[in-house]
């Protein structure tokens, strides 16, 4: 990936997911991320949808333009669904049928864990306030304490 | 390692008990041969940790997940509950949920700790209640074994929480290690559910929110030092011992324990005097063969297998003075079976029991820190006694710290469902998760099953594994005293829930698929708790049971059987610390028979 | 060196300096671990982590030596370290992410006899920066005082025990509040169990376990356990090979040891926040300032006569660790191949956020 499509990829993931490009990168997994992404989805499909991030307006309109130009759009939807899925959970899920058919079925597009570092450094147990469960635990006694505020 | 070794002692299966009796044996200069038939875990800490990365990287993390069965040495896997293939032949016509792990250190690889002792009332149910069978010893005989249980197995708790329902323990005694303490979400809930009061029939009972016995590293009373992680090196390398002295709070005691602050049989091993213990893994138990005329085992076949993933092995047998049969409730007596025991009793294999467990899930009113500790911290106990047992069931609840994840797959079901079916993203999704998945709970609801000459294992030679060894045939059913129990028990969390302001969100159309059965208009959906029992049954006559009280078989009065499989009743406890009390008694009077 | 009145102002400074030269050693370990990338190095990641909670154990032997005494040991505020942090030994501390110059640091921390190289200032770790040392306060407790190494020092605070001890009596001299004592409850590792100190014996077991534990006989390479000291294991590391029983020091013939230094987050050496300029990179060490601040608070307040503070202690370690491997994971665009790290702030206003919760 260019630099500029990387610069691209980090900005729309953190509009997507809700964390800012130094957790993004803090995960220490954006490369295999990115690297999913390119696996499965040709590089016609990323691009535009990149370009239509680039196209956001910003202010009051631009929530309602993630969903009507990328949410909702039947050929970026489901990718940006997967990327978001991907930080928060190191998975991969499956495209749609539709979106097979539209564009191709990769062999990599199955049910699967981007690697053991991608789990643990799912985000959705950061948002949960709490750990991966198997890793990085709170230490002993930790889980008597008040659970951290969420900062969202 | 030849076949003319004498031994002393011959032991099939390195799970728990057979790790406690050869601990036992050796520590009294008596030779030992173990024979495990699956693989060794892991006797090194860096090996052990191999397995957890392997095991990050697994997509469905089920329980059996990092314990990946040998081609030799096949175990039931839960997935296969569904699909109806695997290890067991299940004949129904309900289906038998729980598995079972064929490892040096056996299940205790992956159990999630839970130590309690049966009640009083438990070894008596058919006396009090007319229920169910009577068991052959009571609590006071096996108090002091429960001790040593405890010692051994490295139990924290407090015992002003558990001296309740009868329970009395040695006066001035207390648990090794202090109660775990309680998670954030425990003390919500006591906040509410503490001193609420239901009835059950004409009887009426007081909750409470309450710790239970944990086999899993706290701080320490008196002189106890807590056993960290295995790490058997002998090239002055070892570091993993210093690991595992307490709890982290790794939320991931089933399926594997990160740092193996929990107790497993391996930390049992590592103790033995290997001076007299001959461990063979890989060292699948065949046939026991018998002396016709006396009825005394004269050997025991065993099939070595090489490679884990190929069926191919040599063939075996091991001799000894006694024999000791410690490899899981259905696996002693499919052995037993196979090898045409004596079964005078007509009870071998018969009185097959599980907890069949529901689950309730919901929200908590406010936050209350899921996904962190020990898998789970406290459990409701007090409906595990009381009169009601002559009408249904007894359960016990277990209270999860791991929200949803059993129930649903969450937190990566919350996710999907916030992704893929609310379209939310962003800020919003990070809000909507981060108030979601902190207040998730369940609820695991295990119920007690009677012993039934219908629920049984048996062996047929149409169906055997790679080894060319039969595979377990089951026969299961859960009948109404269960089934009555399993209401009764829904109904106690549904009040429970309201009482705590839990949003019910129980729902098994959107939870992960478990087998279900009818009851009436309902439907109830349960699964195993991995709590097999009553197989090899003991008594006080040859004419009603398969062993004594001893656990030494009737008809051949070498062979002693060991584990779960000789409970008469199982209560509403989690069986390990019982069965590993009970070999301790086993182990005394084996000493005191060899050692002279 | 007796007199006729004795003040035990000197020893309290000492056993307070050797309270803050226990706590100097460990941000640097913690940077070598973290900097560890997941699933790999895992020799390493034991190794380190076995001198992390050594390092610690002897933290609390040097408070507790202090408390029997009636002081106080303080390890927040000013009493935090700050890096570069020389030691006694002349042996400078630096913030480094694992490398073979962190690992050669790591040797002559545990054998002063070790020939160390140190830090050249254009070292590329350093990315052209030059920060301030700053002296371990033992070195300014008496002018008089130059230990040639850490043994020295605790020799030497063992000898004033002794003479103060003969001056005013045992019982006097050790006049603290046992209750400040951190036991066993709340302090566990299995390679040490904390000593409770309450007289002359206990005082000098503790000293010279910290001293045993940490040169040790340098002449024995496997200790009574049948152990490999750590100076021998960061040997194992620098070397890439592993110690047989029968070699001989310097000449290891055992099986290879898996040390990978490319499979290392590079983190830039001393990191300092106010060179964290990519959004959000300053919330999160801002955020590990506070955790470290928090976690030297707790201490604090277990080594002053709330020992159960040391669970929430733990509890900061670990998330610490969280905290920092956000940091070490970002690569720092103004020093291209270098990323951010902990950089171990002291933040004065963690002080009133705890107050409340401690």
């Amino acid at each position: 990936m260019s630099s500029e499509r990387t610069e691209r990829f980090f900005d729309l993931s953190a509009l997507l997911t809700g964390f800012d490009r130094a957790q993004l990168l803090g995960t220490g997994v954006a490369d295999q991320y990115r690297r999913t992404l390119e696996q499965v989805v040709c590089d016609e499909v990323l691009d535009d949808l990149l370009r239509a991030y680039e196209r956001l307006p910003a202010g009051e309109r631009r929530e309602a333009a993630v969903r009507s130009e990328i949410l909702d759009h039947a050929d970026r939807g489901p990718v940006a669904r997967n990327l978001i899925m991907l930080w928060y959970s190191g998975t991969w899920r499956p495209l749609p049928d539709d979106w097979r058919k539209a564009h191709g079925t990769s062999p990599l597009d199955t049910d699967r864990v981007v690697s053991g570092e991608a789990y643990v450094a799912g985000l959705q147990w950061v948002a949960a306030g709490a750990h991966p469960m198997a890793a990085r635990p709170g230490g002993f006694g930790s889980w008597a304490l008040p659970p951290e505020r969420i900062d969202a | 390692m030849t076949e003319d070794q004498r031994y002393d002692v011959v032991v099939v299966g390195a799970g728990v008990n057979g790790a406690l009796v050869a601990k036992c044996l050796t520590g009294r200069k008596l030779r030992v041969l173990l024979l495990e038939a699956g693989p060794a875990a892991a006797w090194t800490f860096d090996g052990y940790v191999k397995r957890l990365d392997d095991f990050y990287g697994v997509y469905a993390k089920g329980p059996e997940a990092p314990w990946p069965a040998a081609v030799g040495a096949p175990q039931p896997d839960t997935h296969d509950v569904r699909t109806g293939g695997g290890y067991f032949v299940q004949k129904g016509p309900h289906k038998y949920a729980s598995s079972y792990t064929r490892y040096a250190g056996g299940s205790t690889l992956h159990w999630l700790g839970v130590a309690l002792r049966m009640l009083p009332e438990d070894f008596s149910l058919h006396s009090r209640y007319g229920r169910g069978r009577d068991w052959p010893l009571g609590y006071a005989d096996l108090e002091p074994y429960y001790r040593k249980a405890e010692r051994e197995l490295g139990v924290a708790a407090d015992v002003a929480d558990q001296a309740h329902l009868g329970v009395e323990f040695a006066p001035g005694y207390d648990y090794p290690m202090r109660r775990i303490p309680p998670s954030y979400s425990d003390q919500m809930l006591a906040a509410t559910v503490d001193g609420m009061r239901l009835s059950l029939g004409s009887e009426e009972f007081a909750l409470k929110i309450r710790s239970y016995p944990a086999a899993r590293n706290g701080i320490p009373r008196g002189d106890f030092v807590p056993d960290g992680a295995v790490d058997e090196r002998t090239d002055g390398q070892a570091l993993g011992r210093d690991i595992g002295q307490r709890c982290q709070g790794n939320t991931a005691c089933t399926p594997i324990c990160p740092v193996q602050a929990k107790y497993n049989a391996l930390k049992t091993l590592a103790k033995a005097d290997h001076r007299y213990l001959h461990l063979v893994t890989q060292a699948v138990a065949s046939r026991i063969n018998v002396d016709p005329a006396s009825g005394a085992v004269q050997s025991v076949e065993y099939k070595r297998y090489t490679e884990a993933d190929s069926p191919r092995h040599t063939v075996h047998r091991a001799t000894g003075r006694v024999y000791v049969l410690a490899a899981h409730a259905v696996e002693n007596a499919k052995l037993m079976l196979a090898s045409g025991l004596g079964n005078r009793s007509g009870e071998l294999g018969r009185n097959l029991m599980d907890h069949p467990c529901l689950y309730a899930w919901g929200l908590m009113p406010s936050p209350a820190g899921a996904y962190r500790g020990p898998l789970s911290t406290a459990g409701l106990d007090d409906l595990r006694g009381g009169a009601f047992r002559a009408r249904h069931a007894a359960f016990r609840f277990d209270i999860g710290n791991d929200g949803w994840h059993s129930t649903t797959g969450a937190p990566d079901s919350t996710v999907a469902d916030a992704v893929y079916t609310r379209n939310l993203f962003g800020k919003q999704l990070r809000r909507h998760l981060g108030s979601n998945l902190s207040r998730q709970i369940r609820f695991s609801l295990a119920v007690e099953q009677l012993p039934s000459a219908d629920n049984r294992v048996t062996v047929d030679p149409q169906y055997l594994d790679p080894l060319g060894n039969p595979r377990p045939v089951l026969s299961y059913r859960i009948e109404e005293y269960t089934l009555d129990g399993m209401a009764a028990a829904a109904e106690v969390a549904r009040k429970v829930f309201e009482r705590a302001g839990i949003t019910d969100c129980t729902n098994p159309d959107e939870g992960t698929w478990f087998p279900s059965v009818e009851h009436g208009d309902e439907v109830f959906h349960y699964h195993g708790m991995g709590h097999f029992a009553g197989t090899h049954v003991m008594g006080d006559s040859p004419e009603t049971s398969v062993t004594d009280p001893d656990q030494r078989s009737w008809e051949h009065r070498n062979l002693y059987v060991l584990g779960s499989g000789s409970f008469p009743t199982m209560g509403t406890s989690n069986p390990t610390l019982t069965m590993a009390a009970l070999t301790l008694r086993t182990a005394d009077r084996l000493v005191a028979e060899l050692a002279s | 060196m007796s007199t006729g009145v004795v003040s035990t102002a000197r020893l309290k400074a000492l056993l307070q300096a050797g309270v803050e030269l226990e706590l100097s050693t460990i941000p640097p370990y913690l940077c070598a671990l973290y900097s560890l990338r997941p699933m790999t190095n895992a020799e390493a990641s034991l190794v380190i982590r076995s001198v992390v909670v050594e390092e610690m154990l002897h933290m609390v032997l040097a408070a507790n030596v202090l408390n029997a005494i009636g002081g106080e040991p303080h390890v927040a505020d000013g009493h935090a370290p700050r890096y570069p942090h020389e030691l006694p030994t002349g042996v400078v501390l630096h913030l480094l992410p694992f490398s073979r110059e962190a690992v050669d640091t790591f040797l002559k921390v545990e054998n002063p006899a070790h020939p160390h190289r140190a830090l050249e200032a254009d070292h590329p770790l350093l990315a052209g920066r030059n920060h301030q040392r700053h002296r371990a306060r033992c070195l300014d407790v008496d002018e008089g005082f130059h230990p040639a190494s850490i043994g020295d020092f605790y020799h030497e605070v063992i000898r004033e025990l002794e003479a103060a001890a003969a001056d005013i009596g045992e019982r006097t001299l050790f006049c603290g509040d046992p209750t400040r004592q951190v036991t066993r409850d709340y302090y566990y590792a299995a390679g040490g169990r904390s000593i409770l100190v309450g007289d002359l014996d206990s005082a000098r077991a503790a000293l010279n376990e910290i001293v045993e534990q940490g040169e040790g006989d340098m002449g024995a390479m496997f200790d009574d356990d049948g152990d490999l000291a750590h100076y021998y294991r960061f040997q194992q590391l620098r070397d890439g090979r592993s110690y047989r029983r029968s070699d001989d020091a310097g000449a290891p013939t055992g099986p290879p040891v898996e040390v990978d230094y490319d499979a290392v987050y590079p983190m830039i050496a001393n990191p300092r926040s106010e060179e964290y300029r990519v959004p959000g990179l300053q919330a999160a060490a801002a955020g590990a300032n506070r955790t470290w601040s928090e976690l030297l608070l707790q201490l604090d307040a277990a080594f002053n006569g709330r020992p159960a503070a040391l669970l929430p202690a733990v509890h900061s370690m670990f998330k610490l660790r969280d905290q920092s491997l956000v940091l070490l994971a970002n690569p720092m665009p103004d020093h291209p191949g270098r990323n951010a790290g902990p950089t171990f702030e002291w933040d004065p206003s963690a002080r009133a956020e705890l107050g409340m919760r401690l």
